[in-house]
């Protein structure tokens, strides 16, 4: 039950995306510029600001691969993925996925985990804003339900975790880092992304930590979210509860509260 | 009660504790400073016509692909070097 | 909704956000950005919001795709949705063209054949944004590199049809009907006639690059002389209305952009004493 229209920008997406001509069937010349020309314009400015909109993204995978590889890597990733949203600031996520399955980039396993700091950092940057706090909210819940409390988390706050020292490549990489090295060796590392304003923050964050923030970003009570560290290693299982909802408080990550019934 | 619930009781207890003080009040010169101005968005390439991709910026096709990522990083268990 | 007042804009661009939040706020009448480009919050949605303070501001987006035949994009809609009523823009303004097709997006503004089954659609679509927005929006002529056998009316016509059906408004860009007269022979002159007097709301302008034979609106140029020439000639015929001067590559100073924008300042004041033809029209500007 296609219609006509859907029929022809099928087929101009396709050529646009080069896996037909047929659109070229539907096409007239004109004096200035003939049908294949015209679809030329088409077909390259799609590559152009595609590429353009990944290189403004990946400048730290840019920096690590450097420029023969990286413009080898986005043409591929042009190529083969396509456009989703009317929003370019959209494009790309699935960049640390292609690097993952990619044999060229085996050499380098720590490079997909870059890419997805990068994707993070750049979903941050325009994630939602999120009102302060209300302490009232708080203030209201009688002590008993408070292990059964759950926390909504600030849209902006992404959290990963690297078998590699990610925050310490991430480190490296930065303008004004004077940092000669990374050893490799030092294990992974877990990081936050969060935006208390405009500006995107990064940090650290132990493992013990990543764990109890992830629980309470995917919906867990605080208790829950506190038993899920028993899955750690004794070390890791180390947490100050507290020192973490105070700096979510302080960061404006806390948005909301959630009292379970 | 079990640890985790007692844990998890005295943690929001002390975030009741430091309350409002918790929360940042700012004045707003200092949000402005905290907000900082933006980077250049990418939508202004998707504009009219073809704002990024004139006769300038042809794309042009890297070939072949006969890269292998070498990276920062002589080999893998060793150093990043900068 | 207020208006923007008629007289020259520019393109708000990355590149000038700190010109224009500097202590001495430079003397531009009001700025066009581009929607997609603050969907979100943070940084970008907040330096609009500071800029907003000092001046009226068009809300122009790209990413729409009024003329995609599947439909407009829920998700799209309801983040330029949310962003209108943050910024509570002075215009709101959209593309006559397509980008999405089969779930798959070309961040691009593509053109279609103008017949009586796209009418339909994009009317549709139009109606479906203004309710949304509660406002009527400018709807933009495109500069075409191919057109298509089976169009059965000129862009103008299918604008005009569809200023009657949605009471939409026109963004005339006449750097746009330049191109396509070069490119595909359309005649630009034609094209103005064709366009309901009255139902303008908006001019840009901007310069295009040359690729061989072909003209490339790439807005990375001082704007033609041909282009001035069809500006006056709009101003004639709409009356004096807002218009915008463009610049997305290979971006000057601010005081270069404003030196372009004041020819065109010029050319509006002369035409601020003509009246436009056959016009019954109360104020132009109260349209958005």
């Amino acid at each position: 039950m296609s219609s006509e229209l859907a029929q022809i920008q099928q087929q101009m997406l396709n050529a646009v995306t080069g896996t037909s001509t047929a659109v070229q069937e539907c096409l007239q010349s004109g004096p200035g510029c003939s049908s294949e020309r015209g679809m030329d314009v088409y077909r390259n400015n799609r590559r152009v600001v595609l590429k353009s909109m990944l290189s403004s993204v990946y400048r730290i995978v840019a920096q690590i691969v450097g420029d023969d590889f990286f413009q080898a890597l986005i043409h591929r990733y042009v190529q083969t993925q396509p456009s989703l949203s009317g929003n370019l600031h959209r494009y790309g996520d699935k960049l640390p996925a292609l690097l993952r399955t990619m044999p060229e980039a085996a050499g380098l396993p720590y490079l997909a985990d870059v890419a997805a700091l990068e994707w993070a950092w750049h979903s941050t940057y325009y994630a939602p804003d999120n009102a302060d706090f209300d302490m009232a909210r708080l203030a209201a819940v009688a002590p008993e339900a408070f292990a059964r409390l759950g926390f909504v988390l600030a849209p902006a706050l992404q959290l990963l975790r690297s078998d590699y020292p990610l925050y310490a490549i991430w480190q490296r990489h930065q303008p004004e880092c004077e940092v000669e090295q990374v050893d490799l060796g030092m294990g992974g590392q877990c990081v936050a992304l969060w935006r208390p304003y405009g500006q995107v923050q990064i940090r650290p964050l132990s493992s013990g930590e990543f764990q109890l923030l992830l629980a309470l970003q995917q919906g867990a009570s605080l208790e829950q979210a506190v038993e899920s560290l028993d899955s750690l290693t004794d070390g890791e299982a180390e947490v100050d509860v507290q020192a973490v909802l105070g700096w979510l408080l302080q960061q404006r990550m806390l948005v909301d509260i959630r009292v379970a019934v | 009660m079990n640890n985790s619930k007692l844990l998890a009781i005295a943690a929001v207890s002390g975030l009741l504790t430091m309350g409002v003080m918790g929360q940042s009040a700012m004045a707003a010169a200092d949000k402005e400073k905290c907000y900082g101005v933006a980077m250049a968005g990418q939508n202004d390439c998707a504009s009219n016509g073809h704002a990024c991709a004139g006769q300038a910026t042809k794309d042009k096709d890297p070939g072949d692909w006969k890269y292998v990522a070498k990276g920062t990083c002589e080999n893998m268990g060793g150093m990043l070097n900068k | 909704m207020t208006q923007l007042p008629i007289a020259v804009g520019v393109g708000l661009r990355g590149t000038h956000y700190r010109d224009f939040l500097a202590d001495q706020a430079p003397a531009v009448p009001w700025l066009e950005a581009h929607s997609e480009n603050y969907f979100g919050g943070g940084a970008a949605l907040h330096t609009l919001m500071r800029i907003r303070e000092r001046y009226p501001i068009s809300l122009h987006g790209v990413g729409m795709g009024l003329a995609s035949a599947d439909g407009l994009d829920a998700d799209h809609l309801r983040e330029l949705q949310q962003l209108v009523a943050t910024v509570q823009p002075a215009a709101v303004s959209e593309h006559l063209s397509w980008n999405r097709s089969g779930g798959q997006v070309i961040n691009d503004l593509l053109p279609f054949p103008y017949t009586a089954e796209a009418l339909e659609l994009v009317a549709r679509n139009v109606d479906q944004v203004q309710q949304a927005l509660g406002c009527a929006i400018a709807v933009e002529n495109l500069s075409s590199y191919v057109r298509f056998r089976q169009t059965a009316m000129s862009e103008a016509e299918f604008l005009a049809a569809l200023v009657e059906r949605t009471g939409c408004k026109i963004l005339l860009d006449v750097n746009n009907i330049y191109v396509n007269q070069v490119n595909l022979g359309i005649d630009a002159r034609q094209f103005m006639r064709a366009l309901p007097v009255g139902q303008v709301a908006e001019i840009h302008l901007a310069g295009f690059s040359t690729l061989e034979d072909c003209l490339v609106d790439s807005h990375s140029q001082p704007v033609c002389a041909e282009v001035w020439l069809l500006y006056a000639e709009a101003l004639q015929r709409f009356g004096a209305l807002p218009t915008l001067l463009e610049w997305d590559i290979d971006i000057p100073p601010l005081t270069v952009l404003m030196q372009e924008a004041d020819k065109a300042q010029q050319i509006l004041q002369q035409a601020g004493a003509w009246q436009p033809m056959n016009r019954e029209q109360k104020e132009h500007g109260d349209v958005l």
